[in-house]
């Protein structure tokens, strides 16, 4: 008999002691587990591969922890734990920054490879258990490395050189860097099933872990060990400001990779859409919360507001690309699930899946983020009337500023609205998915940049003209930078001009949405209903029983008069 | 009452290629429902829907009154699907094979362990239990598919090709094991290139060519439904020529053959026919020893009805 089908009885168990009960209750909570973590945790046990780095870790930690000792030993006789450290973050981060990203991979990838995928998902796996447990695989490997290192960690706090905080933090942002690139890895992993896209996006995943790996690696040791300016970084506020923005950056992209995998592997019918915008929204809210924060408590100029205007504009811009792709057609199964109350269908229509509601819903919280950066310097200059005079002085007008975000906003309108009627068009007559929706889009911007700027170069013209109007990038800059040596020219134009187009694309993209946004609530099938009422029963209401016959029902038993 | 599987005017298109073209049928409970068309026909198209791995252009298709569209989650709870080219993993023995699916279907505790067991003496795999899967045979790695596809014991099973690229013996045994399930009262739609087993295990058979359902009925209705000739053989005690020219100058013989002193004849008459024409051959004083009548098999009727057509 294999460990599956053996359950002891919980009596013998007790009998046997603690750890025969503590074995009863593992084995009770392994039920639980989510079974790819059980299935790939027996797999990775039995397969040469995890073997092989394992025991590979492990000698390549021997042999630091005396190579190292004979090595930095010789040069002074003081403390070396830090150089000791800095051997094994190399070798505890290629495991980690590499070989478990990378594993992630070619473990969802292989399950296409393999025929497999198809055996999973027709069971009662949701995607995102079939994701969470390839993820949960991976943090076990994690663990496992990080214990064969262990004692060889805690042995350079004891040679000293290196504080109990300076290791945690490094072993912390490592681990969290290792979560966030195996989802990324489980995210290119559902984004084709072609084998020679498998191919190239594996390449690209292995270079990326690479020069991630020594990066990490190689900056954190430079900046930490080899200066030694951790412990000075430790006691600055700003340090502290700085590692929750990269966290929460981490924690929503790895949120997002994690949502795209789950969505790529979602049954067609199902609404892919909602979770992720709902994601799009929250990252960008905890940026514009961070920056907003900087701003007020370390430089109140207008310039991280500019900064922080375009990095949103890029953000909803890419993040338009995708969504203008999606089919405008919603399946009857996410119809039931539409929001039906007056105030629902105000604040959550343009979450529903379709690719009107993903224009309207990013150009709304693009508006939203350039009427907050319009609004903040000046509710600043109310509350701090000296503050204002400070940043014009310092960088420029703030005049400059808002018609630069705004300009921004009308960019992304025409840019996303064009895209958006030329992908209409085209499916008039033939199907086409969103990888095609950004593949427009990259090639209208091409379109509207190099255009430009190919004629301005034959023409013998190298200052900014109207010819650029098309040209974001060159556009804007100029808005934005032009502030050093008076007003832009083509200024007046470039105010008339791109709010009406944005306007008249809007427009033109009217009809296609409304059609989007009437989309209705649908009942269940009969089918459905009837099943869930024998899953699921109302309680029947208790018939009425007055008060009073219940007092003649205990007088007659008790036989006391009537009242 | 309402039917197990209803493919309800389904289509599929790829591209050009129209794979599955406005297919209608139902299959009721319990009934074994042979789905047989050359290859490229559009069988695998519409399995591999109704198993809500695909979904249809136009039309639905329903399990148990489920749409395959609208709710794959109830379908996928009443459905066990068995693929032409399954997949296994590296490293896993079969009982932990097993194991995964059957925690993939939510059996927890002891229900997943009965399951484990039941299905395991069901596909006879006991012995094979703690055997890596890469090490199976053909055959017994089928049999640990079907394994796989009965483990949370649904009532309706796809089974896509069980037999392709099985020998004699592992194919008798599949039959077998699937002649036991309809015996349970599932409902299975199988296809296979095999027709004289599918004709000897099904209720009902459904003839698709170029994603179209070209006849759809039982063996006998289908045969009625395409009329043909059927082959009588008649054994004479003496000479064969005589029965011939009485046969010529009474009935139309289409084709014949002699063979010692057997007549091979094929004619337009029915069995009715056949049964008078016995009567007048002993009647005319024909010493018959034997007179049989050769029903057209499944294969006759296939090919009658395709034309071996692909896209």
């Amino acid at each position: 008999m294999s460990a599956i089908d053996e359950t002891p009885p919980a009596a013998s168990t007790r009998e046997r002691g603690f750890w025969a009960w503590f074995d009863a209750w593992c084995q009770r909570a392994g039920e639980y587990l989510n079974p790819i973590l059980v299935k790939e945790t027996r797999q990775a046990f039995k397969s040469r591969q995890f073997v092989i780095t394992f025991t590979l870790v492990l000698l390549c930690g021997w042999v630091w922890s005396v190579g190292g000792l004979v090595l930095t030993g010789a040069y002074d006789g003081g403390s070396y734990g830090d150089r000791m450290f800095a051997g094994y973050v190399f070798i505890l981060g290629f495991p980690l920054l590499v070989m478990v990203p990378f594993g992630a991979f070619r473990s969802l990838a292989a399950e296409w490879e393999d025929n497999t995928y198809e055996l999973i998902s027709i069971s009662a796996l949701k995607p995102h258990q079939i994701v969470s447990g390839k993820l949960g695989s991976s943090l076990l490997q994690m663990v496992l490395y990080l214990s064969a290192l262990a004692p060889c960690l805690a042995f350079t706090f004891l040679l000293r050189g290196i504080d109990l905080p300076t290791i945690l933090f490094l072993l912390f942002w490592m681990v969290v860097n290792s979560i966030t690139t195996t989802l990324l890895g489980l995210c290119l992993a559902t984004i084709s099933r072609a084998r020679h896209w498998q191919i190239v996006l594996s390449v690209a995943l292995i270079a990326g872990c690479l020069w991630n790996y020594l990066l990490f690696c190689i900056g954190l040791i430079e900046e930490w060990v080899a200066r030694g300016r951790g412990s000075r970084y430790m006691v600055d506020p700003e340090f502290w400001a700085v590692n929750g923005i990269i966290l929460s950056a981490a924690i929503g992209y790895g949120a997002m990779f994690f949502l795209i995998a789950r969505a790529a592997l979602l049954f067609p019918s199902e609404n892919r859409s909602t979770a992720l915008r709902i994601c799009l929204v929250v990252q960008y809210l905890l940026f514009l919360a961070w920056v907003f924060w900087a701003w007020l408590f370390i430089s109140p100029e207008l310039d991280p507001l500019a900064i922080c205007g375009t990095l949103i504009g890029i953000h909803w811009w890419a993040a338009g690309t995708f969504l203008i792709g999606e089919q405008p057609e919603l399946s009857k199964r996410a119809r039931r699930r539409l929001p039906q109350s007056f105030l629902g269908r105000m604040f959550w229509t343009t979450f529903n899946p379709g690719s009107g509601t993903g224009y309207l819903f990013v150009l709304g919280n693009l508006a939203s983020a350039a009427m907050v950066l319009t609004a903040a310097p000046y509710v600043l200059a109310m509350l701090e009337p000296e503050t204002i005079s400070y940043m014009n002085r310092r960088t420029g007008t703030y005049d400059q500023l808002v018609t630069f975000l705004w300009l921004g906003f009308c960019y992304v309108a025409i840019y996303l609205g064009i895209a958006r009627l030329i992908i209409l068009a085209i499916r008039r007559y033939t199907e086409v998915g969103m990888l095609f929706a950004v593949l427009v889009q990259i090639l209208l911007v091409l379109a509207g940049t190099m255009g430009p700027l190919l004629i301005q170069a034959w023409l013998g013209v190298r200052d900014y003209s109207l010819l650029q109007i098309s040209n974001p990038l060159w556009t804007l800059m100029e808005v934005l930078w032009f502030r050093f040596n008076g007003i832009l020219p083509q200024l007046p134009v470039l105010v008339l001009v791109l709010p009406m187009t944005a306007f008249l694309v809007l427009l033109l993209n009217v009809r296609s949405i409304g059609r989007e946004l009437r989309q209705l609530r649908v009942d269940a099938p009969q089918r459905v209903q009837e099943e869930e009422a024998l899953l699921h029963p109302q309680p029947q209401p208790e018939p009425y029983r007055s008060p009073w016959d219940e007092d003649e029902a205990a007088a007659r038993l008790t036989g006391a008069p009537d009242a | 009452m309402r039917p197990m599987i209803q493919f309800q005017n389904l289509h599929r298109y790829f591209g050009p290629t129209r794979a599955v073209n406005g297919i209608s049928f139902e299959v009721q409970k319990g009934q074994v429902f042979g789905y047989i068309g050359p290859n490229g026909a559009g069988k695998t198209t519409s399995m591999r829907i109704l198993s809500t791995l695909d979904i249809p252009t136009h039309g639905d298709a329903f399990v148990d009154g489920f749409s395959v569209v609208d709710d794959p989650d109830r379908v996928r709870h009443r459905l066990g699907f068995m693929p032409d080219n399954f997949g296994t993993y590296a490293n896993v023995n079969v009982r932990e094979y097993l194991d995964f699916f059957a925690r993939a279907y939510n059996l927890r505790g002891r229900q997943r362990l009965a399951a484990i067991h039941r299905t395991m003496e069901f596909t006879q795999l006991d012995e094979l239990a703690e055997k890596p899967i890469n090490g199976l045979s053909k055959g017994m790695k089928q049999r640990l598919c079907l394994g796989r596809t009965l483990i949370h014991d649904p009532p309706v099973l796809v089974l896509d090709e069980p037999a392709a690229g099985l020998d004699p013996r592992a194919r008798i045994e599949l039959r077998q094991i699937i002649r036991r399930l309809a015996a349970e009262g599932k409902t299975v739609l199988i296809s296979s290139h095999i027709l004289t087993e599918l004709a000897e295990m099904c209720d009902a058979v459904g003839i698709i060519e170029r994603g179209r359902l070209l006849a759809v009925g039982t063996v006998d209705e289908i045969q009625k439904g395409h009329p043909g000739r059927n082959a009588v053989r008649v054994r004479v005690l003496g000479e064969v020529q005589p029965l011939l020219a009485w046969l010529q100058d009474h009935i139309t013989i289409h084709q014949h053959r002699i063979d010692g002193e057997q007549l091979i004849f094929t004619h337009d008459g029915d069995r009715e026919s056949e049964a008078d024409l016995l009567r007048d051959l002993v009647l005319a004083g024909f010493r018959i020893a034997e007179f049989g009548s050769e029903r057209r098999s499944l294969e006759d009727v296939f090919m009658q009805v395709t034309k071996g057509q692909v896209q």
